[in-house]
């Protein structure tokens, strides 16, 4: 058969097979209550979160979700913010997704308000499943602005983030799946850290971002079946961006059921990183930084963030099935308990000449149910 | 027009016949996993995020530390797990 006949031939059979696709499925109906601490580098956020989502007419899926984040303290790359400084971020959003016969589409809004900034993100995907249900294509488009408090940043621009994914989900055999995702950020704004401060001879100055960023990353990941309950995956991720910061991380999961009450879940994650063009630990130099020097030149941040440095992640997590409360109208219910910690090192961000490293703890505890 | 109209109609029509007597076969899709072998992909340990909860508050920690910007896209996650 001559290749355009074969091409030919894939495409009819990609759009038939469309028509005894595997049916996709609703996010299942969820009631969740509960409360993280996540503490890093003397800072501290934590507070409780509230999560419902209910489906409709087997057609429609409704979600709603708040949570209150307390922050406290300030990081070591951050001097101009006291280390009593305090905020609370106010979180609400809110979601629905339409079941197509192959496919959904899912519509979203969050709302963010802090005393430093507000912000609204929306957010619309789409998943169509081909062959059967053993191919998905997943393509997603965000648009959120940030609104900073101008007493804090002393500007009244606003901070524009477009992002847009494209993931496809390969069926691979009866126990495994491959996942590949492509995503693009784009930013304009004030995108910096308004606390963060340059460093050149050893004196503090005024940190400067560039007002633009434009993001890539690619991920590939493989996910294996064990057995009821159990399954194990790896990821790889590359990501770019034009501030010239590159990162790679690896990641490995693994859970399965202890007995017929317990979940157990854990991973490990290796994250490293080059830093940003215009990141510097303290500069040392004759020149003064004018409007004739560089683009790359004149921008300078002491902004950890933006270094090079590498994070090791390990954590896990406990479910307990609560069989006692299905007495109570409840279907099924869980208690949760998750902790993970990230050691950091980083190469060239020093505290009193020497290299820079934390701990950072992330403890979530959780009750979910279905009614 | 008329010509033109009857044209159009019996053109496709007559193709599909006379494809249909050369016995060109259409392609039939082969699934490599079948409906009733589906079962482990189904199963919450495959979900694409295992545990969307706990995913959103550990990325929401590495947004915080980490220089990379990775937005999640999560349609249609959610077990009640």
């Amino acid at each position: 058969m001559p290749a355009k006949s074969k091409l030919l031939a894939l495409l009819v059979c990609i759009l038939l097979s469309s028509q005894f696709t595997h049916a996709a499925k609703l996010p299942e109906d969820l009631y969740a209550l509960g409360y993280f601490h996540h503490s890093a580098d003397g800072m501290d956020r934590f507070g409780p979160f509230l999560q419902i989502r209910k489906q409709w007419l087997g057609k429609f899926a409704l979600g709603a979700s708040y949570q209150v984040e307390t922050v406290e303290g300030s990081a070591s790359d951050q001097p101009l913010l006291s280390n009593t400084a305090s905020d609370q971020v106010e979180t609400f959003a809110l979601n629905g997704v339409l079941l197509r016969e192959h496919g959904l589409l899912e519509l979203s809004f969050q709302q963010n308000e802090a005393l430093i900034y507000s912000s609204n993100d929306v957010t619309a995907e789409l998943t169509q499943q081909f062959l059967a249900g053993l191919q998905s294509l997943h393509l997603g488009f965000g648009i959120s602005k940030d609104e900073p408090n101008p007493s804090v940043y002393g500007l009244n621009d606003s901070i524009d983030h477009y992002s847009s994914h494209i993931g496809w989900q390969q069926i691979w055999s009866r126990d495994k799946k491959i996942y590949l995702d492509y995503q693009l950020i784009t930013e304009k704004g004030p995108l910096g850290d308004p606390y963060a401060i340059a460093v050149i001879n050893s004196t503090a100055v005024v940190a400067k971002y560039p007002e633009r960023r434009t993001s890539h990353s690619m991920t590939i990941r493989y996910q294996q079946y064990l057995a009821k309950n159990s399954s194990a995956s790896l990821q790889y991720q590359y990501y770019k961006d034009s501030w010239k910061l590159s990162s790679q991380l690896v990641s490995a999961h693994y859970q399965r059921s202890l007995g017929s009450h317990w979940q157990f879940q854990t991973h490990a994650r290796f994250y490293i990183q080059d830093e940003a063009s215009f990141y510097a630990n303290n500069v040392i130099t004759n020149n003064v930084i004018t409007n004739s020097t560089t683009e790359d030149q004149q921008y300078l941040v002491r902004d950890k963030e933006l270094s090079e440095f590498y994070n090791t992640e390990l954590g896990f997590k406990l479910r307990r099935k609560l069989a006692f409360l299905q007495d109570f109208l409840v279907e099924e219910a869980f208690l949760n308990f998750g902790y993970q910690a990230n050691f950091y090192e980083f190469d060239n961000y020093e505290i009193n000449e020497k290299a820079y490293r934390y701990q950072s703890d992330l403890v979530q505890i959780y009750l979910t149910a279905k009614l | 027009m008329k010509r033109k109209l009857i044209q159009a109609i019996t053109l496709p029509v007559l193709t599909l016949y006379l494809t249909a007597c050369t016995g060109i076969k259409t392609p039939v899709f082969e699934p490599w996993v079948k409906p009733y072998e589906m079962s482990p992909l189904e199963d919450p340990a495959m979900a694409r995020v295992e545990d969307p909860i706990l995913d959103q508050l550990q990325r929401n920690a590495r947004n915080r530390t980490e220089g990379a910007r990775v937005k999640q896209f999560s349609i249609g996650e959610g077990c009640a797990c």
